[in-house]
């Protein structure tokens, strides 16, 4: 019966991608000129949009389940923002130096600083979290918002300093967007995605024992801090990596967890390939309207993801502040 | 037999635990009775592989807990806490099923679930395993904890003795289930099981506990027979209370007023 389930979700993501991509093709297939850029610049959006919709929402899934704590995302805690940073210092440096050196260097140092930025701001909230006695929720919110802040604000000073054209893609990428998509980025995350899934099998059970409680793991026999570390790097590298090719989008690791959770249940099992699938198809629905509310021009995702994002994400805190004073 | 020797243990400057030195013999349920802040909960911490920055030596069979890998140790040794939350809706079969992670790489195999299935029927909560784990009765929740550890060491080991600790099961539990609770664990108990468990009730320990431990102040003030040692003055020296035994017609063992 549980598997049923999942089988519905997998239909029904198929079903949406099927649609969405007709949509595309039926849309813009007036001469074969078009078909270029179906190929070119539609086909690799909605894989890269797809992708990243499963990594963000596996990546929630890691990092509640790590937290032991329904409200965290690597939109929240400052992941992203960190990741976003590290990214932007290399956006702007990178136009002073000579062209030959760009190319060079360019498509590797962005993900490589922006996994140098996100690790440190993971690591931050989380040693912070951690040298409490028990790991407060208000807590860690508090030290995402100012890691947040930080990362924000780091941006917005590359963004003060940076040439005119730099300075509009960063700040359109702070917010989001799949509009740069191209098929080596399809590439680069697919191959994160590979090692997501791989990861995947081998995380179920500690992730499961640690749902318990952290005691509770070690007496099932999980080395819960190599495990801490193993999740926290593979979940900073996931988001690094996207991050640095889409920007910020936030609220997509909160939200799907949560509605997946209340389908198929906290067992990591079901709850992180049902995420990853449902994930895809949320973000994939979210880049649409990102370009069909305005179109044709097209707005940020991330606005879009928020302006979803953020009512349940109070409706989250509410509840979970209730159920802390009411224990 | 799981042996602790010249155990110490200090938190930041203050000594929790001192000079420890005691043996939990499989084949017996042992209880390690105290005032709070006694350190019976690190005493158990540190016998079950929980806490490690602890000075002085613990061995499992003749094998020093540092040369055992958390996994295998895993297989025969299962601890249940008292702590309880759970901040995921998840099912109780799903957490009972946990006990047996140990055991299998991926997939449950026939074996785990007959433990589970056994389990289950032994402790009576068969009609709970569908619900969510947090819409149940705290001593619901303590069962299902227990269903969890007990599955964890249910089947014989040839290498090993099971060890079961328990800090405060009792917790929660009306009488009717203390007392079904610690014949459960009476009945479990054979050759190559010992049971460690933390309580505060000295009437319990003196009707089923085999050997019981008195922590003062992170000292062994007394260990033995509950019967032979529990007395009066243990009692105004331990817990600092006038108390006396009472023999009960028809009990082998006297209760404790006080």
């Amino acid at each position: 019966m549980l598997a049923s389930i999942q089988w519905g979700a997998v239909s029904i993501t198929n079903k949406q991608m099927a649609e969405a991509i007709q949509h595309f093709f039926h849309g813009n297939t007036p001469s074969s000129i078009y078909e270029g850029v179906f190929l070119q610049i539609r086909l690799p959006r909605v894989i890269l949009c797809l992708f990243s919709g499963a990594i963000l929402s596996a990546s929630g899934v890691f990092m509640q389940g790590l937290f032991r704590n329904p409200l965290v995302e690597p939109g929240i805690i400052g992941t992203s923002a960190g990741a976003a940073f590290g990214a932007s210092i290399v956006f702007v440096v990178a136009a002073y130096l000579p062209i030959e050196w760009k190319s060079l260097v360019g498509p590797l140092l962005v993900p490589l600083f922006a996994f140098i930025g996100s690790i440190v701001a993971t690591y931050l909230v989380y040693s912070i979290a951690k040298s409490q006695q028990k790991t407060n929720v208000l807590s860690i919110l508090l030290v995402g918002l100012a890691i947040n802040a930080m990362g924000l604000s780091g941006m917005g000073f590359m963004t003060y300093i940076a040439r005119d054209p730099q300075a509009r893609s960063i700040n359109f990428w702070n917010l989001g967007t799949f509009s740069g998509a191209n098929w080596q980025q399809v590439f680069i995350v697919f191959i994160v995605l590979i090692l997501v899934i791989l990861s995947i099998f081998k995380f179920i059970k500690p992730l499961n024992a640690l749902l318990l409680g952290e005691e509770e793991a070690i007496h099932l026999g999980v080395d819960v801090k190599q495990t801490r570390r193993k999740i926290l790097f593979i979940n900073t590298l996931m988001v690094a990596i996207v991050t640095s090719f889409v920007g910020v989008i936030g609220f997509v690791g909160l939200i799907v967890p949560h509605i997946v959770r209340q389908l198929v249940g906290s067992d990591h099992k079901k709850l992180l390939p049902a995420s990853m699938l449902i994930g895809a198809a949320v973000l994939l629905l979210a880049d649409l309207m990102a370009r069909l509310i305005l179109a044709p021009s097209e707005i940020p995702i991330g606005i879009i993801t928020s302006i979803v994002g953020a009512p349940v994400f109070i409706f989250l805190l509410k509840k979970n502040l209730f159920l802390k004073t009411d224990a | 037999m799981l042996k602790l020797q010249d155990i110490q243990y200090a938190i930041a400057g203050n000594q929790i635990l001192s000079n420890i030195n005691l043996q939990f013999t499989p084949g017996q349920l042992h209880m390690i009775l105290g005032p709070n802040g006694s350190g019976k909960t690190s005493l158990i911490k540190i016998a079950s592989g929980q806490i490690e920055n602890f000075k002085g030596s613990v061995q499992y069979d003749n094998e020093s807990i540092q040369k055992i890998s958390a996994a295998s140790l895993a297989k025969y040794r299962s601890y249940l806490s008292q702590q309880n939350h759970i901040p995921f809706p998840l099912k109780v079969v799903e957490i009972i099923q946990m006990g047996r992670y140990p055991h299998y790489e991926y997939q449950a195999l026939k074996k785990d679930i007959e433990i589970i299935e056994t389990v289950v029927e032994q402790l009576e909560i068969n009609h709970l395993l569908d619900r969510d784990f947090n819409t149940l009765s705290g001593g619901e929740q303590q069962r299902v904890q227990f269903a969890r550890v007990l599955a964890q060491v249910w089947e014989k080991s040839s290498a090993h003795n099971r060890y079961l600790f328990l800090d405060e099961p009792l917790n929660n539990l009306d009488i009717q289930y203390q007392k079904y609770l610690l014949q459960t664990i009476k009945k479990f108990i054979c050759d190559d099981i010992a049971v460690i468990m933390v309580v505060h009730d000295i009437n319990w320990a003196l009707a089923y506990a085999d050997q019981v431990y008195f922590l003062q102040e992170g000292k062994l003030a007394a260990q033995g027979n509950p019967i032979e040692i529990i007395n009066a003055d243990l009692m105004s020296k331990v817990f600092k209370i006038d108390a006396q035994l009472i023999s009960v017609p028809g009990q082998k063992h006297p209760i404790l007023s006080y």
